[in-house]
């Protein structure tokens, strides 16, 4: 896979202020979801604004299809590449959502033609064609939303920026949003998705960038879990005692054993090559066993100690 | 820069105005009112003359030059109010960034921002003056036996002059809002600042009269003032400065 945003040293800092980010290097393949996570402040909707060319990093720099955004003389391929859906719709309300999305169109070139093709099809999938000639003011949150998604798609990019495209959606408009996002990276588009929900971004992304001003990590939500936790397995017993501690810590791959009863958890390197080891010792000692699951790390247990070992703690309304 | 562009964030900058019923109603109101102010001048001047007197015309136009320098304050007024309100609605909408995201340049977005007010504000100020004449000549073809406008000094205010005046409200309301941090005073500052110069303008062209050499100085002085704002809110718009001082 080509890169389509290519970021090497990003600083922005604004006036004399501490910088939002500073020294992020990363880049995005084609055709993938790229989640970006960190708490407020982290500096993510600066890092959207940088990629979409909105504002101008003042060291480091970012390639759009391997073009500067600060290169103005080629601002057309720039913006024409990517489509933003900024944290608020910014829709103008007292339009229908077909004027919006025309205003736009036109802006980026698209003929009339062109625009009521586009239109037709996205707000055909969001169900919201029939709407089109009313005042976006009337729409729910929910449909500006989907029309903001539409407006950032007019154009046929091939990069999308999302910051919190389904922050303060009904369930069922985030699953429209999410299947959305990924018929549309089947299509080969990429995605750039700045969220607080890491139940979506471990769902939806192919990699995540953990962020706070700089980079923390970056790597598939599996190898980031993977990475900060080492793997467990818990075995429910019906008849566990705390003695069962005593038979786990004799078996010398058991890296760590805890008894939270029924369970007994232990910490292992290779579980598939000694499990039926631990499995066995632990019958013989007249122990039985109900169930043997692997213990799964969530995306957020992920997050919440890379921010920790950064040395701050999320601030209010991060998760 | 594209015109294609301009016209297009003009067009939809004017749809948004049409839906903006207060705005609108400024836009009416406040015209009628000096224009009804200044019909009720040139009814003073001709009922206070003598018909057939030598000269009449010239001293009918002497004495109703008020009237006509009146008009000129519709246009900067109109473009302080309405281009104010423009960015005022990119603020509330929150639609600078989708707006930013388009391919427009600086420029593009900065002419098509001013000619959104600057566009209903003249063409509302030639209105006026267009039925200033149409009254004037009514009220006075009586005593006079013939029109009274357009006068040539009438033609130059309405033409010349007030757009000048457009112009400079037009785009000091740009360079006051795009530096301001609160949007609502930025409107009052351009209130503040902008309305004043006209009035005094205003009042200098009053007096000047039709004093041809007095006028050209003047025309110069407004031009040169025009020039200035012009560029310098060319210089100061950017983009990055709006979106970050906007939001």
């Amino acid at each position: 896979m080509t890169d389509v945003i290519s970021a090497s040293g990003l600083t922005r800092a604004y006036g004399t202020a501490p910088p939002a980010v500073e020294g992020l290097d990363f880049s995005i393949r084609r055709g993938e979801i790229f989640a970006l996570l960190g708490p407020n402040g982290a500096g993510k909707t600066t890092t959207i604004r940088l990629i979409a060319g909105l504002i101008d990093p003042t060291a480091g720099q970012v390639l759009v299809n391997g073009i500067p955004t600060t290169d103005r003389a080629h601002l057309q391929e720039i913006h024409d590449a990517v489509g933003i859906l900024p944290e608020v719709p910014g829709h103008y309300e007292s339009l229908s959502a077909y004027r919006n999305l025309r205003f736009h169109g036109r802006l980026h070139g698209l003929s009339d033609e062109r625009i009521r093709v586009r239109s037709r099809e996205l707000l055909g999938a969001f169900d919201l064609w029939d709407r089109r000639d009313e005042r976006v003011a009337t729409f729910s949150k929910g449909m500006k939303q989907k029309v903001a998604l539409v407006r950032a798609m007019l154009h046929d990019p091939s990069c999308l920026v999302l910051d919190e495209p389904i922050s303060g959606l009904d369930p069922q408009a985030a699953k429209t949003v999410r299947d959305f996002l990924l018929e549309q990276r089947r299509q080969g588009t990429t995605i750039v998705l700045s969220t607080h929900n890491l139940d979506d971004a471990d769902r939806l992304s192919d990699r995540v960038a953990v962020i706070q001003t700089r980079l923390l990590a970056l790597d598939t939500p599996a190898a980031l879990k993977g990475r900060l936790f080492q793997r467990s397995v818990a075995i429910q017993l019906q008849n566990g005692t705390p003695a069962v501690l005593e038979v786990a810590r004799q078996l010398p791959f058991v890296l760590h054993a805890t008894w939270e009863p029924p369970r007994l958890q232990l910490r292992l390197d290779r579980p598939e090559d000694d499990m039926p080891t631990a499995v066995e010792a632990l019958v013989r000692a007249g122990y039985r066993i109900q169930y043997v699951e692997p213990v799964s790390h969530s995306l957020e247990d992920a997050y919440l100690r890379l921010i920790q070992e950064s040395g701050t703690a999320p601030t209010a309304g991060a998760p | 820069m594209r015109y294609d562009r301009v016209r297009e964030i003009v067009m939809k900058d004017l749809s948004e105005l049409k839906a903006n019923r207060s705005i609108v109603m400024s836009l009416v109101i406040f015209p009628i009112f000096l224009l009804f102010s200044a019909i009720l001048q040139v009814q003073g001047a001709v009922s206070a003359a003598i018909p057939g007197s030598v000269g009449l015309r010239d001293s009918l136009l002497a004495s109703t030059g008020i009237a006509t320098s009146l008009l000129m304050i519709i246009a900067p007024l109109i473009a302080v109010v309405v281009g104010s309100t423009g960015i005022v609605l990119e603020k509330t909408n929150r639609s600078l960034e989708p707006l930013l995201a388009d391919p427009i340049s600086d420029s593009e977005l900065l002419w098509g921002k001013a000619l959104a007010p600057l566009v209903p504000a003249l063409l509302t100020g030639y209105a006026a003056f267009v039925v200033l004449f149409v009254a004037g000549d009514a009220i006075a073809w009586g005593t006079l036996g013939g029109p009274l406008y357009p006068s040539p000094l009438a033609l130059y205010q309405m033409l010349v002059l007030m757009t000048l005046l457009g112009l400079i409200g037009t785009f000091a309301t740009v360079i006051i809002s795009s530096r301001a941090k609160d949007i609502r005073g930025a409107q009052q500052i351009s209130m503040l600042i902008v309305l004043p110069i006209v009035g005094v303008a205003v009042l200098g062209i009053a007096l000047v009269g039709s004093n041809v050499g007095l006028l050209a100085l003047l025309t110069l002085a407004f031009a040169l003032i025009a020039v200035a704002v012009v560029r310098t809110a060319i210089q100061r718009f950017h983009r990055e400065s709006i979106l970050v001082t906007w939001q």
